[in-house]
């Protein structure tokens, strides 16, 4: 059966059960039962059948996290076409470069950001999620007349060469290296059957009833952990469109949530910021990965938020990669690779290497950046440095220019071109420092071109072009 | 009560953002010139209300732009 025949079979056999609740402003809560799971599915396939989206077409989508975001994905998967979860935060810099690399056919996206991506919709199918609804925008998009001012650059030729869409692909979906642009990973439906699997075997999924979904389904592990995990081994979803610890606690305890996976640094404010009427442990299984947890997080973690803590390695091109076991967690590592993964450290420098049916295959348009990562023996270069310990993996450190904010990764040097783009700007350094971006920019007093930035006029500035996440929280001013 | 709630709000976003205290006049904007993104968003407002022993809408803060508008969005009861 094909993995959307199976999702959709799978929350179908649920019938009355929830698979989704979502919790939205002012903690409106409203519940999606497999049938009604099945019924948002197949209408949002009919919308896109309606639309003229056909089999093989690259679908970029920029949705809110949502059963909506989950069906749309089946919906997709299920016409075969190639979808590219893109994130909402996206500015110029990063939709540029994206949708000159994928050429969408299509673009799904709400309604409260149809202007923004109005520069890139051209002659493309454009569907406007409404509620419940998807709809084609009736809009003359090609009318459009971009603002000089405006940031959001023409879009260029795409790169020369291909690195083909082979069938089984399901979807591409951008990271980085630190070329300072981002790079397409093509992503099979194998690929994220296996990741759910993998990821179901080491947490026992047959023991969790009920998750707590605040990870973005933007991100792959995302997909795999809070979409694919729960319909394929029926879990119930709740989503929470807000991550204010006070708010996470009450759903924690009104859901009985048992399984949470988060970023660590989202594990650290439900830590910090506990239930003021109750304390101990909140849940079964917390599952942290995306940046790095402490032994000291790990241990406050178990006396604080969960019975079990698990930590993990993944990234795009490979997730999750490596996980501890239920049962067998050991602290300061990111577990074993997962079954089905053969892994080697570099001889030279420790760089870990991965090979199997769970990897990408390369990244889209880029052929050189794919030579340069897949070795001809099928060795995918991680750019992390790990170390082995008893068969667990133990991050070290970055080997490419890329570092993790709260669990996001940001290219250094995609940084660095923004901030050089201002007139004024002569030269820039960017580093992170603990868990904050910090960058040292040398304006050019030299030049009459526009008027010296403050540093919150900069941030202004990289705001129309970045992504907020990726804005140094730290500016430093220096004359040339 | 008010001075309560100022100097707390202040030190709050003292301690969160590392800056000094004498730094964080009325007309700072909180996130273009602290450079607070919506991780650090959360930890404030979970921090100011924690010290102040309040719940306030969230989304609504999310509209506030200046120190100053947090500091009167705090001491304005009937606004939460």
């Amino acid at each position: 059966m094909s993995l959307a025949g199976e999702l959709v079979a799978r929350a179908a056999a649920r019938e009355a059960a929830p698979v989704f609740v979502e919790y939205g402003a002012k903690e409106h809560r409203s519940v999606w039962t497999g049938a009604e799971f099945v019924r948002l599915v197949h209408r949002v396939g009919c919308s896109l059948d309606e639309s003229g989206v056909e089999p093989g077409m690259r679908v970029a989508v920029f949705l809110h996290n949502s059963a909506f975001y989950a069906a749309t994905i089946i919906a997709l998967l299920s016409r075969d076409t190639v979808f590219a979860p893109l994130k909402l935060d996206y500015r110029a810099l990063e939709l540029s470069a994206i949708f000159r690399d994928l050429q969408p056919h299509a673009l799904i996206t709400e309604s409260a950001h149809r202007e923004h991506l109005a520069p890139y919709c051209g002659d493309r199918i454009v569907l406007i999620r409404d509620g419940n609804k998807l709809g084609r925008s009736e809009d003359s998009w090609s009318s459009y007349r971009p603002n000089p001012a405006s940031p959001a650059s023409p879009l260029g030729p795409p790169p020369a060469g291909t690195t083909a869409v082979a069938d089984g692909t399901a979807s591409i979906n951008f990271t980085y290296r630190g070329h300072g642009y981002p790079l397409g990973a093509v992503v099979s439906q194998a690929q994220y059957r296996h990741g759910a699997e993998v990821l179901a075997g080491c947490i026992d999924a047959a023991r969790c009833r009920t998750m707590l979904v605040v990870l973005p389904m933007a991100h792959i592990y995302g997909l795999v952990a809070c979409v694919f995990l729960p319909l394929l081994y029926d879990i119930t979803a709740v989503l929470c469109h807000s991550m204010h610890p006070r708010r996470l606690h009450r759903i924690i305890t009104a859901e009985a949530v048992d399984f949470l996976p988060v970023v660590p640094e989202i594990a650290e404010l439900l830590a910090r910021f506990p239930p003021s009427d109750t304390s101990g442990i909140g849940v079964e299984l917390l599952v942290t990965g995306g940046s790095r947890l402490t032994v000291e997080q790990y241990q406050r973690f178990r006396a604080t938020l969960a019975h079990e803590v698990l930590n993990g390695y993944g990234l795009t091109e490979c997730t999750p990669a490596s996980l501890n076991l239920r049962g067998r967690a050991r602290s300061g590592t990111d577990g074993p690779p997962v079954s089905g993964l053969e892994v080697k450290l570099a001889e030279e420098d420790g760089e870990l290497l991965i090979r199997g049916a769970g990897v990408s295959r390369g990244y889209y348009r880029r052929p050189a950046e794919t030579d340069a990562a897949l070795s001809p023996e099928g060795w995918f270069h991680t750019g992390d440095v790990f170390r082995l310990a008893d068969g667990h993996l133990c991050f070290a450190r970055e080997r490419k220019a890329t570092r993790k904010v709260n669990g996001l990764m940001v290219d250094l040097a995609e940084v660095r071109t923004a901030i050089l783009r201002h007139p004024r700007v002569y030269e820039v350094k960017v580093a992170l420092d603990g868990n904050r971006l910090r960058a040292v920019v040398t304006t050019d007093s030299g030049s009459a071109k526009a008027a010296i930035p403050t540093a919150g006029q900069l941030r202004e500035y990289l705001g129309e072009r970045l992504a907020g996440y990726k804005i140094p929280q730290g500016i430093e001013l220096t004359g040339r | 009560m008010q001075e309560n709630v100022r100097e707390t709000i202040r030190k709050v976003f003292s301690e969160v953002c590392k800056v000094r205290v004498e730094q964080l006049h009325d007309d700072v904007r909180v996130r273009e010139e602290l450079g607070i993104d919506s991780l650090l968003g959360l930890q404030l407002l979970a921090a100011c209300e924690q010290k102040l022993g309040v719940e306030v809408d969230e989304e609504a803060c999310a509209e506030l732009e200046t120190i100053g508008e947090f500091i009167e969005y705090f001491e304005a009861p009937t606004k939460r």
